[in-house]
């Protein structure tokens, strides 16, 4: 990567989310989030599920809509609380690869097909740049051997470890991750967490939703803890998992590090 | 039954064939528009569709032919036997496809959807490339199933006068009086048209499940 870690002194934040709101029906999920991520750092958002961590994520890449706020991504500037321009939104997205919990390759496609397709249809690379990078990236998770199967015939671990190459196809500059490891088995997501280990030493900016507690205290540089909808607590990774200050904090890592 | 005659219901088989298939592709195609029409966000477009489909399947197929045959043909122009058989069972396939195509978007994961959006594809690629050969494909058993019920509504034309098997069927019939003989024939041969789209469909399914199963 290009781009070395810098802290974010004299540089504006990569990722600048303002006052953001979204509410399902009568259900405020997100009652006004503010969070700043500069270039290179790597963020775990963790809390309890109903918190409004995973909504978040969407509503940075207009998966959700959100009602209210701001939003700035490089160099998109997004004003949430009117309706925002189609081509606005792909800009933003531009900037933004989104890996799921569930995986979502396309299962008609082989491993290839799955990263050179949007290269070619949104990019508008050649098949072969798009090949070149797509084997490249399947050389880095370690699953060039993949290439021509189909993800059926792929694990678990080894589908979102695609799923992390198709994204990185797009040269997108942050990285969402929606509870990568939440639908593998506790072995199998380890070598997720080993290639997004990876990826943060790298230097690439990732915003990571997860339970994962030690990948989020050993591999985030800072950890959000959210509840209802609000940002309990923020800081570096370590403290807020090893002494959160808040009584609410403190309840929910007391049960989640007791496992 | 003597030679000429079994001839004379052979020459049955194409027509029974064309009408099938024809108003099977008929339906594939147009099935896709009435879909789309079907799960529109816009109110007025996606009401009209259910109604169209509920009045479509709600008629017998008899019925239609002889509405486009006679009411076409005697109201607007003249119109052939076969182009209306092929009309009103295509417009009925239409209809049907497109529950069957409507089914099959329901089955795919709106993951796929999302991943689509979220690496920025087009909402036509996102369609092309990534809805619609999932759909085609979780929808193939069900079609060829359907293709079957098909031939057995194409009959009707017989009525109308396409001279397909049931309408040579009838023809000997009346000509030589060997009713069960003839008729078995005709049952037989319906049998030999289906039994090969009835294993496609099943190869098609087991296919795909065992693609889903891993």
């Amino acid at each position: 990567m290009e781009n070395a870690p810098v802290s974010g002194a004299g540089q504006p934040p990569l990722v600048k989310i303002e006052k953001l709101r979204k509410s399902f029906g009568p259900l405020d999920v997100l009652k006004g989030i503010s969070v700043e991520v500069p270039r290179g750092e790597v963020l775990a958002l963790v809390g309890p599920s109903g918190s409004g961590k995973s909504t978040l994520l969407r509503c940075i890449n207009y998966l959700e809509t959100p009602q209210a706020g701001h939003m700035r991504v490089a160099d998109v500037s997004v004003d949430c609380s009117g309706p925002v321009d189609a081509k606005k939104i792909r800009a933003l997205r531009g900037h933004l690869g989104m890996v799921f919990q569930h995986f979502n390759l396309f299962p008609h496609m082989s491993v290839l097909q799955n990263i050179v397709l949007p290269q070619r249809r949104v990019l508008g690379r050649s098949v072969e740049e798009a090949e070149h990078i797509a084997l490249d990236l399947l050389q880095k998770v370690g699953l060039r051997d993949k290439a021509s199967a189909s993800p059926a015939r792929c694990s678990g671990g080894q589908q979102q470890r695609i799923a992390i190459a198709r994204a990185l196809a797009m040269n997108p500059d942050v990285m969402l991750f929606d509870e990568p490891t939440s639908a593998l088995d506790p072995e199998v997501g380890l070598e997720v967490l080993a290639v997004m280990t990876d990826l943060a030493k790298s230097g690439m900016t990732m915003i990571v939703v997860t339970h994962e507690m030690r990948f989020a205290e050993r591999v985030s540089d800072r950890t959000i803890f959210m509840a209802d909808g609000h940002i309990v607590e923020e800081g570096p990774s370590e403290e807020v998992i090893r002494n959160p200050k808040s009584e609410r904090a403190r309840q929910f890592f007391s049960a989640v590090n007791d496992r | 039954m003597s030679w000429e005659n079994f001839l004379i219901l052979l020459s049955g088989l194409p027509y029974t064939i064309a009408v099938t298939f024809g108003a099977l592709i008929i339906g594939a195609i147009f099935g896709i528009p009435v879909m789309m029409l079907r799960i529109s966000n816009v109110w007025i477009l996606r009401t009209s569709m259910i109604v169209l489909i509920a009045l479509v399947r709600s008629v017998p197929p008899i019925v239609w032919v002889f509405l486009i045959f006679f009411a076409i043909g005697t109201a607007i122009f003249p119109i052939e036997p076969l182009p209306a058989a092929l009309i009103s069972i295509g417009a009925i396939a239409a209809v049907n496809m497109a529950e069957i195509y409507r089914g099959g978007l329901a089955a795919i994961h709106h993951g796929q959807a999302e991943a689509a959006v979220a690496l920025n594809l087009s909402k036509w690629h996102t369609f092309k490339d990534i809805i619609a050969p999932q759909v085609m494909r979780v929808s193939v058993p069900l079609v060829a199933t359907y293709a079957i019920g098909l031939m057995k509504d194409a009959a009707v034309a017989s009525t109308i006068g396409v001279p397909d098997l049931s309408y040579q069927g009838r023809y000997v019939t009346e000509m030589t009086y060997e009713g069960l003989t003839v008729m078995g024939f005709v049952g037989l041969l319906y049998v030999a048209i289906s039994l090969p789209v009835a294993w496609f469909s099943r190869v098609s399914y087991n296919r795909l499940k065992r693609k889903a199963a891993v």
